[in-house]
């Protein structure tokens, strides 16, 4: 979010009882580039507040229905999008309000009547610490997307699959909504690596992540790096059926590109392993682990019998109990869906 | 008019507004149109003996009185908020006497000081 406007001043929401000093502070800050909002007491300030973010707050201590100190505290309590910088304005004959008042969460405080050249360095401080945040927001920002991003192909990884999945599959159950994995893999792709060398491959797998961006749904579908040469692709709304069709076309896709390695046309093929919701029989035992070792048999499933396919097939609750009893086996015949 | 010996310190107000002759017309004529009232509400305070109020509208009027940089008009106000915050209003009504002259003399400096200009 910015805070900030274009010509550099800040949204500042100012509470004052008294007319003179609201309209004194108000010309002050205003001169300054400031956007200035005041209100005659704490509880229009917080009322306004509730409605529009403001990331200064300059509030007088003693007012009618809500004093400075309670804004304060009222302030703290509230759930806000950013960090909110509180100057209270103290009278010159109150100073053990001002320890009071830092204690309830005040940031800074300013004596009145307030001298203009203090009160605009003092905001400039408050400019400063916003930006801090925001700097500092930033890069926390750029740690998290690194840490969920597969620093290769820039699809997601492992850690964001075990993050996510599940939340996706909750989703899923409680809403009652169709949920399809596909887990994907280049064919002989050791082959790439050992005959183009290692820097081939890793172009390849960038070519294949991108072509696979291409074929899904940008605000809904996300894909993630599962391991090695296999990438796990979540489709949320979209039953086995299309995430069969989906597939299909991309494998047919990816066999028909040319991968450009060292000025050398390269042919790949893929193989892809779908599971799927059957939600009339699905219950709350199905987990992350459940769906993807499905797709995973699928998967292998298309290796036995040759690559370049798609199989795909329901995560019903014979196949839960299997695979939660730790005994599955590779018979994956009942519900399957072959297309080669 | 001297600055320092009249109902307002005009050198001190002007650096409280930096120097914007407009914003000082603008906070007179916001100070003649609320002081009236504040001053009515002190008075009745004082009559219905409700220190709460005296204190919170005595407070008000100092806040006002200090920015205007009417020094002495803003001490009694601060009397009076003493006597709100102590629930003693033994003097309060002599203070308010003094407060209410000192008040009609720095309107009148507003006044002139608007005239003049």
């Amino acid at each position: 979010m910015n805070i900030k406007h274009a010509n550099g001043g800040f949204p500042i929401l100012v509470a004052e009882d008294d007319p003179v000093a609201r309209k004194i502070l108000k010309r002050t800050l205003i001169t300054e580039g400031h956007e200035v909002v005041s209100v005659e007491n704490g509880r229009k300030a917080f009322d306004l507040f509730k409605e529009r973010f403001f990331p200064i707050i300059l509030t007088d201590w003693m007012m009618p229905e809500m004093n400075g100190l309670e804004l304060c505290r009222a302030v703290r309590n509230y759930q806000t999008s950013g960090y909110v910088f509180v100057i209270i304005l103290t009278s010159k004959d109150s100073k053990k309000d001002i320890v009071t008042g830092l204690n309830s969460g005040a940031d800074d405080y300013v004596n009145k009547p307030f001298n203009p050249p203090e009160l605009k360095a003092r905001i400039k401080t408050c400019m400063r610490i916003l930006e801090l945040e925001k700097s500092l927001k930033k890069a926390n920002e750029n740690i998290r997307i690194l840490s969920i991003t597969d620093p290769l192909t820039k699809c997601y990884n492992r850690g964001y699959i075990m993050d996510r999945l599940p939340q996706e599959i909750n989703r899923a159950i409680r809403y009652e909504r169709a949920l399809s994995l596909v887990l994907c893999d280049i064919d002989y792709f050791k082959k790439v690596n050992d005959t183009y060398g290692h820097l081939a491959g890793d172009k390849v797998l960038i070519e294949f992540v991108y072509s696979i961006k291409q074929s899904i749904r940008n605000d809904l579908d996300w894909i993630a790096r599962y391991g090695g040469e296999e990438f796990l692709i979540v489709l949320p709304e979209t039953g086995p059926e299309g995430a069969l069709i989906m597939a299909e076309r991309l494998r047919n896709t990816i066999s028909n590109n040319k991968f450009i390695v060292h000025e050398k046309a390269l042919h790949i093929t893929s193989s892809f392993g779908i599971s799927g919701f059957d939600l009339a029989s699905s219950d709350e035992n199905i987990s992350s682990e459940v769906l993807i070792n499905i797709a995973d048999q699928h998967l292998y499933q298309c290796k036995l019998e040759g690559r370049n396919r798609v199989k795909a097939g329901y995560a019903n609750k014979e196949q839960i109990l299997t695979f939660n009893n730790k005994q599955l086996t590779t018979n994956i015949q009942n519900g399957v869906i072959d297309n080669e | 008019m001297n600055d320092s010996a009249g109902p307002i310190d005009l050198a001190e107000v002007m650096e409280i507004i930096d120097n914007d002759k407009e914003l000082l017309i603008e906070c007179f004529d916001e100070f003649l149109s609320d002081m009236p009232q504040t001053l009515a509400e002190i008075q009745s305070a004082i009559e219905q003996k409700n220190t709460l109020s005296l204190d919170e509208a005595a407070h008000k009027l100092k806040g006002s009185l200090r920015y205007m940089a009417a020094a002495q008009a803003a001490d009694l106000a601060y009397q009076l908020e003493i006597m709100g915050k102590e629930q003693n209003l033994e003097s309060a009504g002599n203070t308010f006497k003094t407060l209410t002259y000192e008040c009609e003399k720095v309107k009148e400096f507003m006044e002139q000081y608007k005239t003049e200009t």
